[in-house]
């Protein structure tokens, strides 16, 4: 509770902030942060020189891509989130935060958690779900801590000094609300074994739940709260308030509003119907607007303070953070357009466009707020200026690397995807053709990483140097404020603030609700309207444990499962996908990316035993290939026991297995491995030791894709 | 399929109802901030972030 001592019998009130917990969350930044970008680098030379996973299945890519994500947003993203809004909202509303206990669970739950997925990622325990990885005993941790923070907050709020709550608390509200509803609504999940379940959804309505969410993981995890952030510290480090205070508003109500339709762009040209590809392009391309609001709004805030851009590492870090926020949320709409998504979808222009926000607007608002925050709270000053403005400029220029060959990179390829002849066919019908063009921008763009990691490395020795040489006994900030008279009445004013931030937050809550609600209860009864011609056959035991093998390696990482209703796609893979087709789908695995080639009817292409060579070693068969090789996989044994657990869940999603199938999904499942070992064997003696392997599964599982769905004729 | 699950999303009446509604919403949200008499209030507002500054960094005596 607020620590308040009263030395001179009420006409002041001293109020201690609490500053502990804003250094603990500025040490943890820095600490994840690191290991961020390190797991960044690691999972971007892999893309240049494959062998970077050395062999080791924990390291391989598409387990530590989930990895670096889910530690650049959550672990570096989130803990200066809250380091930022523990200390700017004790400021804003002159109280100490309500619960020190509550700070402190928030703080170390957090850290447990991170710790909790830096285990379970690479060892594979993943839903399959980007940036909602983690599994569901870490997914009610998250939420039992989000609520631990929620309440802290809206704690601070009751008990605040300060009759208006300044617009940067909006935006933390806006996040704390709307973060708790999407990662619930996203994550609602049947376990079977303590780290595996299964999403309720399938195919296109878990596809628009995920984006839904995934999207706005992006606006209220790394959008609003920064943009809180943004509205307290630019002005705090310019010393002069926000150029407009209406304009702050007016982008606070457009963006909560907008932004949540946003998330079907990531899913254009696939099998979401058109109607909601429609709402998310046009109200990604109305983006645009609320967006440069709020970039001028900050830029401008500079006004009459330009030459300080020259002098003062903070306010370059911070300009150029907003400038970025600017360049991404361009590039954002223009990306969301269906026709510039029809080239730019599943290449590196998307990489190179996350990574602009999230280095560019994310990181460097981090670097500034941090070398803002470091100095005062240790009540000295930052050891080097120079070391500062070193980071600075090593750390844009990786950037621009980073972000320059992204787009180069992603248009080459997307150019290439698209290429059609005289005569009507493929330009680059071989997949690694177009793979090859671009390894050479992979190791720029990690030439660019390691330039960001390396001026962060100055950061970590200044911000080192700078605490160990702070005065030994740092003393709490202090501040000695009056009471305003409104407030001191409890009972009658104070009630009445409450009620308004109450309000507030409800208004909020349905600003956000309208568009979620539109998009995804149509898509839930989706399934009943499908024509009964359209009949799709469930996964076999066998084939539901390859898949799982699928999700677990993370194949969905550089591999989609999704053909695009575009002309190059079908020519490229065959027909375009269909709603049916995935609809026992938990979850959906469409990809993102395609940084291999699609598999949504790679069944039947290829013998077993092509995929076999082709999992063992992949350039076996394929000169040229990044893919990893797998060989562990010719050597782990399948679980056949959980399959009864899994099938009767599935049943309970409403799988259409019946009671044999579940009874007996581990019997069918051997059976079905044995023939599948037995010919392997026949065609080669020295596959004697696959028998029962994880290969077979996946094989298994690959062979049915594009195979289940009974109405195409030409699929049977 | 998809016509006869979202047929109603082809209903040109509620898209413009829409329209409007979200058009109107926006306008009243611009007009009561731009309107003169919350001047003073945002004024106040905008130098919150500010205005702690002046009781900062005062040493702890006790």
């Amino acid at each position: 509770m607020s620590s308040t001592i009263k030395p001179n019998a009420g006409i002041m009130d001293r109020i201690i902030y609490d500053d502990d917990i804003v250094k603990m969350f500025i040490y943890a930044t820095i600490f994840w942060g690191a290991a961020a970008f390190v797991v960044g680098l690691l999972a971007a030379l892999q893309l240049a020189f494959w062998p970077a996973n050395l062999e080791l299945e924990w390291l391989t890519f598409g387990r530590i891509r989930p990895l670096h994500t889910n530690a650049a947003i959550f672990a570096f993203g989130g803990n200066i989130i809250f380091a930022g809004i523990y200390h700017s909202t004790q400021r804003l509303l002159k109280t100490r935060n309500f619960s020190d206990m509550l700070s402190k669970i928030h703080f170390w739950g957090w850290q447990l958690i991170i710790v909790g997925a830096l285990i379970t990622l690479p060892l594979g325990y993943t839903m399959g779900k980007e940036y909602a990885e983690l599994e569901w005993p870490l997914d009610i941790a998250i939420a039992v801590i989000w609520v631990v923070f929620a309440i802290n907050f809206f704690g601070t709020i009751a008990i605040r000094r300060v009759k208006h709550l300044y617009v940067a608390l909006w935006f933390y509200i806006a996040t704390i609300v709307t973060v708790a509803l999407l990662h619930i609504v996203n994550s609602i999940e049947i376990p079977v074994a303590l780290f595996k379940s299964y999403p309720v959804y399938a195919g296109v309505q878990d596809a628009l739940v995920q984006w839904w969410y995934g999207h706005n993981a992006v606006a209220f995890f790394l959008t609003t709260p920064f943009l809180g952030l943004m509205y307290y510290y630019v002005p705090k480090a310019a010393n002069r308030p926000i150029y407009s205070y209406k304009l702050s508003i007016i982008h606070f109500w457009s963006l909560v509003f907008i932004y949540i339709w946003a998330g079907p762009h990531h899913l254009l040209n696939t099998a979401l119907p058109d109607w909601a590809q429609t709402i998310g392009m046009v109200f990604s391309v109305m983006l645009w607007a609320p967006s440069w609001g709020g970039m001028i709004n900050g830029l401008l805030t500079l006004r009459g303070a330009w030459h300080r851009l020259r002098t003062d590492p903070i306010i370059k870090f911070l300009a150029v953070a907003v400038t970025f926020y600017g360049m991404s949320t361009f590039e954002g709409p223009l990306l969301s357009i269906k026709s510039v998504s029809s080239l730019a979808h599943y290449t590196d222009w998307i990489i190179g466009h996350v990574h602009g926000g999230t280095l560019g607007w994310n990181g460097f608002l981090t670097f500034g707020v941090i070398y803002y925050l470091v100095p005062k709270l240790w009540n000295t000053k930052m050891h080097s200026e120079r070391l500062m403005n070193w980071h600075f400029w090593i750390g844009f220029l990786g950037i621009l690397l980073y972000y320059i060959s992204m787009w180069a990179s992603g248009i080459t390829q997307g150019l290439m995807w698209q290429a059609i002849g005289e005569n009507g066919q493929l330009v680059y019908p071989d997949f690694v053709e177009t793979v090859m063009r671009i390894v050479p921008l992979y190791w720029v763009r990690f030439i660019g990483g390691s330039l960001f990691l390396i001026g962060f490395l100055f950061l970590i020795y200044n911000v080192w140097v700078t605490i160990k040489h702070a005065p030994k006994k740092v003393k709490s900030y202090v501040e000695v404020s009056p009471l305003k008279a409104d407030v001191t009445a409890i009972g009658t004013g104070h009630r009445k603030l409450e009620a308004l931030s109450l309000v507030f937050t409800v208004i909020l809550f349905i600003s956000v609700l309208v568009g979620s609600v539109i998009e995804i209860l149509p898509t839930l009864s989706i399934y009943k309207y499908l024509p009964s011609s359209e009949k799709t056959e469930p996964y076999t035991p066998l084939e539901l444990a390859g898949r799982d093998i699928y999700i677990k390696e993370g194949c969905y990482v550089c591999h989609s499962q999704m053909i695009r209703k575009l002309p190059f796609d079908v020519l490229r893979y065959g027909p375009s996908s269909t709603i049916a087709e995935s609809m026992y789908d938990h979850p959906f695995q469409w990809g993102s990316k395609r940084t291999g080639p699609d598999l949504a009817r790679v069944g039947g292409k290829y013998p077993d035993m092509w995929h076999v060579r082709h999992m063992i070693n992949p350039r076996e068969i394929t000169p040229n290939s990044i893919m990893p090789s797998y060989p562990w996989l010719a050597a782990k044994k399948i679980d056949y026991h959980i399959l009864r657990k899994k099938f009767s869940v599935m049943k309970m999603l409403g799988v259409p297995y019946n009671e044999e199938e579940v009874a007996d999904a581990d019997i069918i499942a051997e059976k079905e491995a044995a023939r599948i070992y037995e010919e392997l064997l026949s065609q080669d003696k020295s596959l004697e030791s696959a028998k029962d392997t994880e290969i077979i599964a996946l094989i298994s599982y690959l062979q049915c894709l594009g195979k289940k769905n009974l109405s195409e004729g030409e699929t049977q | 399929m998809k016509q006869v699950a979202l047929s109603y999303f082809e209903n040109i009446e509620l898209t413009n109802l829409a329209l409007i509604l979200f058009l109107v919403a926006f306008l009243i949200v611009v007009v009561s901030v731009m309107s003169k008499k919350n001047k003073k209030l945002y004024e106040e507002m905008e130098r919150l972030p500010l205005e702690d500054e002046q009781y900062e960094l005062k040493e702890d005596n006790k």
